[in-house]
């Protein structure tokens, strides 16, 4: 405690002297005494000497710098200079302690001493630093921390320097270093290894008054709209000569013209003014209506509306398609190269044979049947029947010569034609001769029956058309006649009749086979529906768009059915392209009569009663990709029109040859080559 | 130049007005002497006569032996045969230049001989002999001499429909009938080999093989082998020789002695060769004329195919663009013509291969088809085509845009047509025979 109390004074001490030197200081530079507080006068050092209590202390304990606690459990507290141990003092027991402070009444100032194992009492100034401490002021006790501000220099001013030294010379003397530098730089620049400081060129700025009005940034969006859509007003009309000072004289009014310019309305005036002459110019007097004018122009401008009107610059042939050359789309017959004469009256139906096309069927109003040589038109053989004939069809075999016929008096005849392959011939006779027609059954409506070389049908009605199947066993026939069984269908390998239909849908026009399914397309005056006859039911009824349909056909894969029609229409139905037509033409000026379509080139027929028959380019195309082609390439003309206007009744294509037959009602077949 | 100036003068008032054309002549025939290298000024509306009179004179002051002919005048490619004037006029001729003129020797137009009736229409000519032969189409063969005599033969047994015919051999000695052999074919599907003997006609053979009509036939000219075409595609060639047993259809012999005795007389024959190359009917066949194992056939396929018949192959194809109806080679010049369903005969050379396929097109005959063509045997130059539009032309080849002469006489299609012996015969559909007699 006493080092404690002995430190604490050492610090007080140095801190005053440090006070005590700075007045000194400043009284002995200037000579003056300061106006400063007074400073508080340390303690007296005597006091410090009267004290001799740390030194008996430290006497009194001479274990050293060991700790206290090594020595808890051990009797002593240490050894004295002579070795032998220091006994600890008495542990004082609670009831001494008790006693102490009840009646000591220092008890409050008394500390433990470990180290010298006794009690120390404090004293006030050790109990006042400690409050201090406690309560967060400064330890000194009577530390002013708000001593004032001392100057580091003197605000007083003084007639002599602080220094007296003199300038030195080399102030006044230019740098040697800058010159030798700033050589330098000069005899690089003279020598050209450095260059000078560059001149900023200056730009002449040229202004733009106007720029503003150029510009697009200060113009409104009306005016924007304006300038894009600019419309300029309607021009005046020019001055007339009835407007000149000297007019002719047929513009002068005379006296019926100015009654009838008077008595008018002024709107309705077709001048406004009245035509004057004068001979000389000076003459002139001022126009009083020209304020009434510039203000009625000024009206028409202010009040009429204007309107852009856009006007289309449309070639003509741009509108129409790009069809091609008709030369490129060769072959297709062109020129009538021969008739064929013979029938005496109409002839109503031509056939071909297939595969070979050596051989032509006729049949005629004449009642005959004819073959004919396509090669030279000669014909080779007749045949007679009972009535006119209404249509003929080779069979579609070629193995055969079967010629199906259809005559009047309710007959169908299947002939064997006798021309062609003689091995032919025979096996078609040995075909014909096994036709079962005894085992007819009883009360059949049709009915069978051999006559010399050739089967009869029986029809319950008059037969319109007949044609055959494909594979060359079955054929159908349609009746003239408005009726419900009006189609029947024939097996030529049972003899057999059967009619597929009980009700009447519409009077049947045509039925043709598909070519290669088991399917029937059947042509009412307005419709045409297509059945299954496998399965009996009606697969898609398409809507053709013609008022009356006469003929029926269909390309070599079924997918196309060409129709033609009384009202001169023309009708392509694709069949994949739903149920409406893909194409209608009305190239004819008179009914249609027949329609062909040729097996090997993509050439398609029309004949009409208006003598022409038109040639057509038609290609089909399987894939979806492509659409169908139809272009007109030629018209041909043949034949005479009888005078119940008759002209081309039936047309047929050249099986091999893109050579064109026509039927007429004159009595003539035509053959037309390119 | 004498000349020329003496045309001036007599034509003093007109030559003022009249259009002047400048030419000269020239002749690549031998028997045309030398024809100087003058240049005439003629007028315009010179013609034919007046020009063949410019020429006379003008070879005769040079060559004093000359007598006066008559010439043909070849301008480019076509015969004159109007004015100078209509001739610039419709083939816009340069007048500027000198027209050069190709003289040719003339030709004497072919008289009309004979009008033979036929019992139906005419299907083929032939003319052999001093003789016609025809077939019809009812089956009659029909055969006219010179003299427009007609030879009624006894027929054994008449075909049907008959459609060509072709001289197997004819006897050695002049005008003779006896001792001629000839083939038919017809819609029957047969040929028939017909032998003339003692004033009859006698069947010699029957060649059975074709599936459909026989359309044409030819025979060769050591008279053994004979070639046909048919509507079925096909080309037979038959051995012609009797006494061939290879190709002889035998049957059992029957006992009955009538039936025995005219079974030995006519003998069933079966083709050697069958060749199918074509795609449509077989229109016509010719034997080559330099290669007697060739042959040519032409086809409603658009072609014309030359043939080895002793390989059965193809040698050469001619794509034309129409079907072919006729064709017939020269046995001098080798060259082919042609004759398609169009109005035009064509001119192909079948052994020279470079530059285009069509030499020549003739054109003159109005729509319809050319029928027939058949050259001149003693000319190389000159042909004769019948056409559907009831004329028949004759042509010189190296005029190609107008015929040397139109021959008229026929009321309907003209069929066939034969040029044999200075003699031109045609067969129509009104059923007659017409015989022309060219120089």
């Amino acid at each position: 405690m006493a080092s404690t109390s002995a430190a604490t004074p050492l610090k007080n001490k140095r801190k005053f002297e440090n006070g005590k030197k700075k007045p000194k200081t400043l009284k002995d530079e200037f000579g003056e005494k300061l106006d400063i507080k007074p400073v508080i006068v340390p303690p007296k050092p005597a006091d410090e000497y009267d004290y001799d209590s740390s030194d008996e202390e430290d006497l009194r304990n001479t274990i050293g710098n060991i700790p206290i606690k090594w020595y808890d459990d051990e009797d002593h507290i240490g050894y004295d200079k002579f070795g032998e141990k220091i006994a600890k003092p008495a542990k004082k027991g609670e009831i001494e302690t008790f006693l102490e402070k009840m009646e000591d009444p220092d008890y409050w100032r008394k500390v433990f001493d470990k180290q010298t194992g006794t009690d120390v009492k404090l004293t006030d100034e050790q109990i006042e630093k400690i409050h201090n401490i406690a309560t967060g002021k400064y330890p000194t006790i009577g530390y002013n921390p708000y001593e004032p501000f001392l100057d580091i220099f003197s605000s007083q001013k003084e007639i002599h320097p602080i220094d007296n030294r003199p300038e030195p010379k080399s102030r006044f003397i230019p740098s040697k270093d800058e010159m030798r530098m700033v050589s330098r730089m000069v005899h690089a620049i003279k020598m050209g290894w450095a260059k000078g400081p560059r001149a900023k060129k200056e730009e002449h700025k040229s202004y733009d008054l106007w720029a503003s009005e150029d510009a697009l940034d200060n113009v409104t969006k009306s005016q924007l709209s304006r300038m894009r859509v600019h419309m300029p007003a309607p021009k005046v009309a020019l001055p007339t000569h009835a407007e000149s000072y000297n007019p002719p004289e047929e513009y002068i009014f005379d006296d019926e013209e100015r009654k009838k310019w008077e008595e008018a309305e002024k709107e309705d005036r077709v001048l406004n003014f009245m035509p004057s002459k004068y001979d000389a110019l000076r003459k002139v007097p001022q126009y009083d209506k020209f304020i009434t004018e510039r203000f009625e122009r000024c009206l028409d401008l202010y009040l009429a509306p204007r309107q852009r009107k856009m006007r289309i610059h449309a070639d003509p042939t741009d509108l129409l398609p790009d069809l091609p050359n008709p030369n490129d789309l060769r072959p297709f017959p062109t020129t009538l190269a021969f008739y064929m004469r013979g029938h005496t009256g109409q002839v109503r139906a031509i056939t071909v044979e297939p595969e070979r096309g050596e051989l032509l069927a006729s049949g005629g109003e004449d009642g005959t049947v004819r073959i004919w040589m396509i090669a030279t038109g000669r014909c080779i053989k007749t045949f007679q029947m009972d009535g006119e004939v209404t249509s003929v069809s080779f069979s579609p075999v070629a193995d055969r010569t079967l010629l199906a016929v259809a005559y009047e008096g309710k007959y169908v005849a299947i002939l064997n034609t006798g021309c062609g392959d003689r091995l032919h011939v025979q096996q078609t006779e040995a075909l014909l001769a096994e036709t079962p027609t005894d085992a007819q059954e009883d009360g059949a409506v049709v009915t069978w029956r051999k006559s010399k070389e050739k089967l009869m049908l029986k029809m319950p009605n008059e037969v319109r058309q007949v044609t055959w199947h494909s594979k060359g066993d079955y054929f159908a026939s349609v009746a003239i006649d408005d009726i419900a069984k009006s189609v029947y269908v024939h097996q030529l390998s049972k003899a057999k009749s059967q009619c597929p239909f009980q009700k009447r849908k519409g009077h049947v026009q045509a039925v043709t086979f598909h070519p290669t399914q088991a399917r029937l397309f059947v042509a009412t005056k307005i419709h045409v529906r297509e059945y299954d006859l496998a399965r009996c039911v009606l697969v898609k009824k398409l809507i053709t768009g013609c008022k009356h349909i006469s003929t029926m056909a269909t390309d070599a894969n079924g997918e196309n059915l060409f129709l033609g029609g009384l009202d001169r229409r023309f009708c392509w139905m694709d069949l994949q392209m739903g149920n409406k037509p893909w194409k209608k033409l009305k190239h004819h000026t008179a009914a249609v009569r027949s329609v062909a379509y040729h097996k090997k080139y993509p050439l398609l027929a029309t004949v009409s009663d208006d003598g022409t028959a038109m040639v057509y380019y038609a290609r089909i195309y399987t894939d979806f990709v492509k659409d169908n082609e139809l272009y007109p390439v030629k018209r041909l003309r043949a034949h005479e029109k009888t005078p119940n206007d008759l002209c081309m009744l039936h047309t047929t294509w050249h099986p091999t040859q893109p050579w064109l037959i026509t039927a007429g009602a004159d009595g003539t077949i035509a053959l037309f080559t390119y | 130049m004498d000349l020329a100036d003496l045309m001036e003068v007599e034509n003093g008032d007109h030559s003022i007005n009249q259009k002047h054309v400048q030419i000269t002549f020239f002749s690549k025939d031998e028997e045309i002497p030398q024809i100087p290298d003058a240049v005439f000024d003629v007028p315009t509306g010179a013609e034919c006569d007046d020009m063949n009179l410019l020429l006379n004179k003008t070879i005769e002051a040079n060559d004093g032996a000359w007598k006066e002919r008559r010439f043909e005048f070849l301008v480019g490619e076509t015969f004159l045969r109007t004015s100078l004037a209509e001739f610039i006029e419709e083939y816009e001729v340069e007048t500027e230049t000198i027209l050069k003129v190709e003289c040719v020797i003339g030709i004497e137009a072919p008289k009309p001989l004979h009008d033979i009736q036929a019992p139906d229409w005419v299907s083929s000519v032939q003319i052999a002999n001093g003789h016609i032969f025809s077939t019809t189409y009812g089956g009659d063969i029909v055969i006219v001499d010179r003299k427009g005599k007609e030879t009624k033969l006894a027929v054994n047994s008449a075909n049907r429909l008959l459609k060509c015919i072709s001289i197997v051999k004819a006897p050695s000695k002049k005008n003779q009938l006896d001792g001629t052999e000839f083939v038919v074919g017809g819609e029957n599907q047969l040929l028939t080999l017909y032998a003339i003997e003692k004033g009859a006609l006698v069947e010699k053979l029957i060649l059975r093989g074709h599936e459909r009509a026989v359309e044409c036939v030819s025979v060769n000219s050591d008279s053994t082998r004979a070639i046909s075409g048919s509507v079925d595609t096909n080309l037979k060639i038959w051995n012609l020789d009797a006494s061939d047993e290879a190709t002889t259809y035998e049957k059992e012999e029957e006992e009955e002695s009538a039936k025995k005795r005219r079974k030995k007389e006519t003998k069933t024959k079966v083709p050697m060769v069958t060749i199918g190359g074509h795609r449509d009917k077989v229109s016509a066949v010719e034997w080559c004329p330099w290669n007697s194992g060739h042959a040519f056939s032409c086809s409603w396929d658009h072609t014309i195919v030359e043939w080895d018949l002793e390989l059965a192959g193809e040698i050469s194809r001619i794509k034309g663009p129409k079907s072919f109806t006729s064709i017939d080679l020269h046995p001098k010049s080798d060259l082919l013509i042609s004759s398609c369903t169009d109005a035009i005969p064509r001119l192909y050379d079948p052994k020279n291969r470079d530059g285009s396929m069509v030499k020549q097109s003739f054109i003159g005959h109005q729509n319809g088809w050319v029928e027939a063509v058949k050259w001149n045997p003693l000319d190389t130059n000159q042909f004769v085509s019948v056409s559907t539009d009831k004329t028949a032309k004759m042509w010189d080849v190296r005029s190609s845009k107008s015929s040397l002469f139109d021959i008229h006489g026929h009321d309907d299609r003209i069929l066939c047509a034969t040029w044999n012996e200075g003699l031109i015969a045609t067969g129509s559909a009104d059923c007659t025979i017409k015989i022309f007699e060219t120089a």
